[in-house]
C-alpha cells in the first residue's frame, strides 16, 4: 500500500472504533512500522484540524480516536436529548487528584491528606470507573490500594499518567514561596508516580 | 462536605463552603493574611473554635474530623507555651511544622482539583463515537482489566432477570449449591465448548446458585484453568479454557469446604 492508501485505511479503522486504538494495534493491522503509522496519524490530525470543525483526532488513554470538539457540546446535548453525566464534586476531584499523584494509595492515606473521611467519595469514583482497586497494602488490616484507570486518562484527555502537570507547578498560593526542601520532596514523590500497567 | 460524605458519617454538617477542617484552616489563614510558615496558633485556634461554636449555635452537628482538628490545634498551642530549652543541642522542632506540611500538601491537591475541575468541564463536551458492537474474536485481557464492577454488573443482570421470570414464587425446598459442583459443571461445559459467555452460566439461577457459580468462576481463574475475556470495555465477559488443564481431582479438594 502506498501512503495514501495507508492513510485511508487508518481513517477507516479509526472511524469505526469507539475506543482509543493504540499505535501498535494500528501498525499491526496495517503491517507497517509504528513510526510510519505515527507519521500518518500526525498527517491525518493536521488535515482534520485545518479543515474539519466538528471533530478531531485525539491521542488519549494511550491510543487514538475521533472525538467531537468541546464547543459542540450544547448542540449535541440538545439533538440527542441527553443531560450528560453530572460533573464531579469538589470532594471527588480532590480525592481523584490525590490518587492520581500518589498511586497506589490506600483510603486512610487519602483521608489523612484531605483531613476528611474519604471512603464514600472513593466508592463514587470506583463506580464511575475513574479509579480501581490494585491490590492490598501489606500493613495491618491490609487495606485496598487504589490507582487511576485508563478511563481516567481518557476522561481528562491524557495520553499517559506522565502527562499530568508536575505537582510542583501547583505552588504555594498563599504566603511565601515554598522552600526548596519542600519542592525537592515533592519532585521526588511525583517522579515515583509510576506508569500504569495498562 | 458533600452528600456522599454525610451519608456515611453519623454526623451531619452543612457548611458547604468548606471541604473539611484543613480547608477551613486555609480559609482562616488567607482571610487573616497570615504567613503559613508562621501561624499565630492562639489566634487561629480561637477563630477555628468560634467557627465550630457558630456551627453549634446553628444546631449543626459537627463532624468528628473538625473536632479532631480542634484538639490538634489546642495540643500545638499548649506545646508552644512550654518554655523552649535554648541550650538544647541541634534544632528544636517547631510544634507547628507537621500541621504546616499537611496544610501545604492539602493546598496543593486543592489546586490540582481546581485544574481537574476545569479539565472536567471541557472534556465533558468531548464526545467519542458511541459504542458499536462489532462481533469479532475477543481479545484476551488481563484479569485486572475485568473490573469488579463488570463482574457485579453481570451478576446483577442475571439476578434481575431471575426475579422477573420468577415473580413471588413460594419455594420451600432448599437446595445446597456447592462451589465444587459448580466448578466441575463450568469446567466440563467449557472443555466441550470454549469460549462461552459468563452470562450463559448465570441465566435462570437463583441467588444461592448464582453465588456458587460466581465463586466457582473466580476459583477456576485463580487455578489458571480458565481465563476471562472481554471484547470491549464493559462488554460481555467470556470464559475460555486455557492451555493448562485442571485435574478433576482438584475439584474434590473443594468438596470438604
Amino acid at each position: 500500500m502506498d501512503n495514501k492508501e495507508l492513510r485511508s485505511a487508518l481513517e477507516a479503522i479509526l472511524f469505526v472504533s469507539n475506543e482509543p486504538v493504540t499505535l501498535d494495534a494500528l501498525a499491526e493491522a496495517l503491517g507497517e512500522k509504528p513510526e510510519e503509522v505515527a507519521k500518518l496519524l500526525a498527517e491525518i490530525k493536521s488535515t482534520i484540524e485545518s479543515s474539519v470543525g466538528g471533530f478531531t483526532l485525539e491521542q488519549t488513554g494511550g491510543g487514538w480516536r475521533f472525538a467531537t470538539r468541546p464547543e459542540h457540546e450544547s448542540v449535541l446535548k440538545k439533538y440527542f436529548a441527553r443531560k450528560g453525566e453530572s460533573r464531579l464534586s469538589i470532594a471527588a476531584l480532590e480525592t481523584l487528584a490525590i490518587v492520581a499523584y500518589r498511586q497506589p494509595i490506600t483510603a486512610p492515606e487519602i483521608s489523612d491528606i484531605r483531613g476528611v473521611n474519604s471512603t464514600a467519595v472513593l466508592r463514587t469514583l470506583l463506580e464511575r470507573r475513574l479509579v480501581r482497586v490494585a491490590g492490598r497494602k501489606e500493613v495491618v488490616g491490609s487495606p485496598f490500594l487504589y490507582r487511576t484507570t485508563r478511563e481516567f486518562l481518557i476522561h481528562f484527555g491524557l495520553n499517559d499518567i506522565r502527562d499530568l502537570p508536575r505537582l510542583e507547578e501547583f505552588g504555594d498560593l498563599i504566603g511565601e514561596p515554598i522552600s526548596d526542601d519542600v519542592v525537592d520532596a515533592i519532585a521526588v514523590q511525583s517522579a515515583t508516580v509510576d506508569d500504569q500497567t495498562e | 462536605m458533600t452528600d456522599e460524605e454525610i451519608s456515611t458519617s453519623g454526623y451531619e454538617l452543612s457548611l458547604p463552603s468548606f471541604h473539611g477542617p484543613l480547608d477551613l484552616l486555609l480559609h482562616l489563614i488567607k482571610q487573616n493574611e497570615i504567613d503559613i510558615y508562621d501561624i499565630p496558633i492562639a489566634k487561629i485556634t480561637d477563630q477555628y473554635n468560634s467557627y465550630l461554636e457558630a456551627m453549634e449555635e446553628l444546631d449543626l452537628e459537627i463532624a468528628a474530623d473538625y473536632i479532631y482538628m480542634a484538639a490538634l490545634l489546642i495540643h500545638i498551642k499548649s506545646k508552644m507555651l512550654l518554655p523552649r530549652d535554648e541550650s538544647a543541642e541541634g534544632q528544636v522542632e517547631d510544634p507547628r511544622a507537621e500541621l504546616v506540611n499537611r496544610l501545604l500538601e492539602y493546598q496543593r491537591f486543592k489546586a490540582v482539583a481546581e485544574t481537574f475541575a476545569e479539565m472536567d468541564v471541557v472534556r465533558m463536551g468531548v464526545w467519542p463515537r458511541p459504542a458499536t458492537t462489532i462481533e469479532g474474536e475477543p481479545q484476551e485481557i488481563d484479569i485486572s482489566e475485568v473490573s469488579l464492577f463488570d463482574l457485579i454488573d453481570a451478576f446483577r443482570t442475571a439476578l434481575t432477570r431471575y426475579k422477573l421470570n420468577h415473580p413471588q414464587a413460594i419455594e420451600l425446598k432448599r437446595t445446597l449449591h456447592k462451589v465444587s459442583d459448580k466448578m466441575r459443571e463450568l469446567y466440563t461445559k467449557l472443555t466441550e465448548r470454549s469460549p462461552m459467555k459468563l452470562q450463559w452460566f448465570l441465566e435462570g439461577r437463583d441467588r444461592d446458585e448464582l453465588i456458587a457459580t460466581f465463586l466457582a468462576t473466580l476459583e477456576l481463574v485463580r487455578l489458571g484453568g480458565i481465563s476471562l475475556k472481554q471484547g470491549e470495555l464493559f462488554g460481555e465477559i467470556l470464559l475460555a479454557t486455557t492451555e493448562s488443564a485442571i485435574d478433576a481431582a482438584t475439584f474434590d479438594l473443594y468438596d470438604t469446604r
